[in-house]
């Protein structure tokens, strides 16, 4: 687990960079065990309408730069292309978009992507406190977290009685417990991944400053979670 | 344990102990003039102070030195703590001021004294402190007038506000077993202190006042062992600091400095107190058992208090007790047809002692209930005296003594003293206001499930 992670970490840093793309910052999080959509990195758009066959359409196109960390600011997020044609169109217009926004930006490739179904959308995040060390966060995602600032944290290494007490303390519990007739979300999914994160950045704790799991997915009791968007910055 | 030698020395030395008013050094060496122990002063321009030889050096001294407090000038604490290790001395409390809180160049001396002390075995609380006391043992070594007895063990970052809290308890009849100002704790902390503090049989709780920790993975270690042992209260400065610090991701800045103190506490099994009144009401519930559950029975002779007392008990997810009917049965037996026998217990105001004695018993007796709250705002009317009410639960606390849990809330300003001091002497907390005991109440249940937690 550790070594893979490593791998991928050492890489970005040996390129003199500290923030991982969302391809690199998913392929750390895979070797923790992490639950991620099932995508794959196209350089050239003839290997991306391959990958999109493969995963059915409608797929999603995701540009992967180090200078694009704010993908949709930059329009690099194309979302719900349908068939071939408008593969190829979405490809052409997200690397005129890059250019526009950083005419300087490399382009590692293009992450294709399915559709996910929505879900209760959650985030996980960590950081680090000078004092105590790494902290993971946990909260719902949108306005739940930009607004309301409904997170709580804990300082790592978590055990699983702390997920769950996470996941029950804040406000918006009912939420994933099911409220308005509908069912609880997975919670145990929540507490799956809180722990995992938990123990890859006990693993590379000397790495990692930063960490944000944001949107995360969760689907009803029993159907697991998938994490949509991820960052990873280094020390 | 070194530490001991702070609080039990069988020898102090005051060095910079002075006959002057207008100095630290007068008050210091006036407050421990009463230890049991030999208190030597120490002047290096003075043959006497207040009337007791004074020595040159603390090398002088022909007698061994446990603790010496330090209120020298600044530029001579080094030396004077070099002196200290090469007479035997266990254990210094520096009092001076203008160490590490002044910069680079202070801390850098606060480095260089602690090392010199180490050197020699000693340990250091301070510098830039109030001082120390321990009022199980007459010791005062502070510049402060000294704390109620009690059983309170609290430690303040602040000397100032510790000072300011010292005397606020005093007057709230709050005692403390021990108070400590760690000032720039260049090498005593939190975690040592809370390490001996675990193990001292007059502290039945901890309270600190943290504005910052030094080592957090060292102070959560601690932690998290002695607050399965003894309940830690802790009140954090700094909340509204805000988290606006350079960050690159969502979480950094959602994470402000406070947000990751709560989380260490939480996981340490601390208590969190809000305010300082907080901080002692949950500190002094502690001189009684903690109650099996959350169960909590009210009983009350005025409406108002009783309500307020159960929606504070709420908030922090307590529960009403469900009074057993054969309980009820009794209480309706004796009580007047207007009160109401149902949880909150409302004996109406014409209740006299007997009653409280009565409907303390029956609501103890009660196996669905964990912890009892007697409410009383104390009568000056048809003839009842002001204590009646206080030894009517003191009674039947003594006669049934089964180890549950009882708070009481006594307000009626000035009217209720005598009866608070009354509870208060049985070792029942006497509070002033709802939100006091319902957070009084919380602490029990809550240390309860702490101690319990694997």
């Amino acid at each position: 687990m550790k070594d893979e992670a490593l791998k991928v970490i050492n890489d970005v840093l040996a390129q003199g960079r500290k923030a991982l793309v969302e391809y690199e910052a998913k392929q750390v999080l895979k070797a923790y065990g992490l639950p991620l959509p099932d995508e794959k990195l196209a350089k050239t758009v003839d290997e991306a309408l391959e990958y999109a066959k493969e995963i059915g359409y409608p797929v999603v196109l995701k540009l992967m730069s180090p200078q694009i960390l704010h993908k949709s600011d930059a329009k690099v997020i194309a979302l719900k292309i349908k068939d071939e044609e408008e593969l190829k169109k979405k490809w052409e217009e997200i690397h005129e978009n890059a250019k526009k926004y950083r005419p300087d930006a490399e382009i590692l490739g293009v992450l294709v992507a399915p559709m996910l179904k929505p879900g209760r959308e959650i985030i996980i995040g960590i950081t680090e406190d000078p004092q105590f060390g790494h902290a993971i966060m946990f909260g719902l995602g949108g306005i739940f977290v930009e607004i309301l600032k409904d997170v709580t944290f804990r300082i790592i290494p978590i055990e699983e009685k702390d997920a769950w007490t996470m996941v029950k303390s804040i406000k918006g519990y009912p939420i994933l417990a099911g409220a308005r007739g509908e069912p609880p979300a997975d919670m145990k999914a929540i507490v799956d991944m809180m722990l995992r994160v938990s123990q890859l950045v006990n693993d590379l704790e000397e790495y990692i400053k930063e960490m944000d799991l944001n949107p995360v997915f969760v689907y009803n009791e029993g159907e697991g979670a998938v994490i949509v968007d991820a960052r990873i910055i280094l020390k | 344990m070194v530490l001991n030698y702070f609080f039990n020395p069988r020898s102090i030395a005051v060095i910079g102990a002075s006959s002057d008013e207008k100095k630290l050094g007068f008050e210091v060496f006036k407050n421990l003039k009463n230890y049991h122990g030999n208190v030597y002063p120490v002047n290096i321009k003075e043959e006497e102070v207040q009337g007791v030889k004074a020595y040159k050096n603390v090398k002088e001294i022909p007698d061994e030195v446990d603790l010496a407090i330090i209120i020298v000038p600044p530029k001579f604490v080094k030396q004077t703590v070099a002196d200290c290790g090469e007479k035997g001395v266990k254990a210094i409390v520096i009092i001076t001021a203008g160490f590490g809180e002044t910069g680079e160049k202070g801390k850098k001396e606060e480095r260089e004294i602690v090392e010199i002390a180490h050197k020699y075995g000693m340990r250091i609380i301070g510098p830039n402190c109030v001082g120390i006391m321990n009022t199980h043992a007459n010791l005062n070594a502070t510049f402060i007038s000294v704390a109620k007895k009690g059983n309170i063990a609290f430690v303040s970052q602040s000397g100032a506000l510790g000072a300011a809290i010292v005397y606020k308890a005093i007057k709230e009849n709050i005692g403390f077993s021990k108070f400590i100002s760690v000032g720039n704790m260049a090498d005593v902390d939190f975690a040592d202190l809370m390490e001996y503090l675990a193990d001292d049989e007059e502290s039945k709780a901890i309270a600190l006042y943290i504005e910052g920790v030094k080592d957090g993975k060292r102070f959560m270690e601690v932690a998290k062992k002695v607050s399965k042992k003894k309940p830690i209260i802790v009140l954090k400065a700094g909340k509204s600091e805000s988290g606006a610090k350079a960050a690159s991701s969502h979480t950094g800045s959602l994470a402000g400095s406070y947000a990751i103190y709560e989380a260490a506490f939480n996981q340490s099994g601390l208590l969190i107190a809000n305010t300082i009144d907080e901080m002692l009401s949950m500190a002094r519930a502690f001189t009684q058992p903690l109650p099996k559950g959350n169960r909590v029975a009210i009983m009350t002779n005025a409406g108002g208090p009783g309500v307020l007392t159960a929606d504070e008990i709420d908030k922090y997810g307590l529960k009403l007790a469900q009074l057993k009917e054969e309980t009820m049965q009794k209480l309706r037996e004796f009580l007047p047809p207007m009160a109401a026998v149902k949880n909150p217990v409302d004996m109406i105001a014409s209740a006299r002692g007997e009653d409280y004695y009565k409907t303390a018993k029956l609501l103890l007796e009660d196996e669905n209930v964990d912890l009892l709250i007697a409410i009383c705002v104390v009568p000056t009317f048809a003839g009842m005296t002001i204590t009646e009410h206080a030894e009517g639960v003191i009674r039947a606390m003594r006669e049934l003594n089964n180890e549950k849990p009882v708070l009481a809330l006594f307000m009626a300003g000035y009217v209720s003293e005598k009866a608070k001091e009354l509870l208060e002497r049985e070792g029942i907390p006497a509070y002033e206001r709802p939100e006091d005991v319902g957070i009084a109440a919380y602490a029990l249940t809550k240390f309860k499930e702490i101690k319990e937690e694997v």
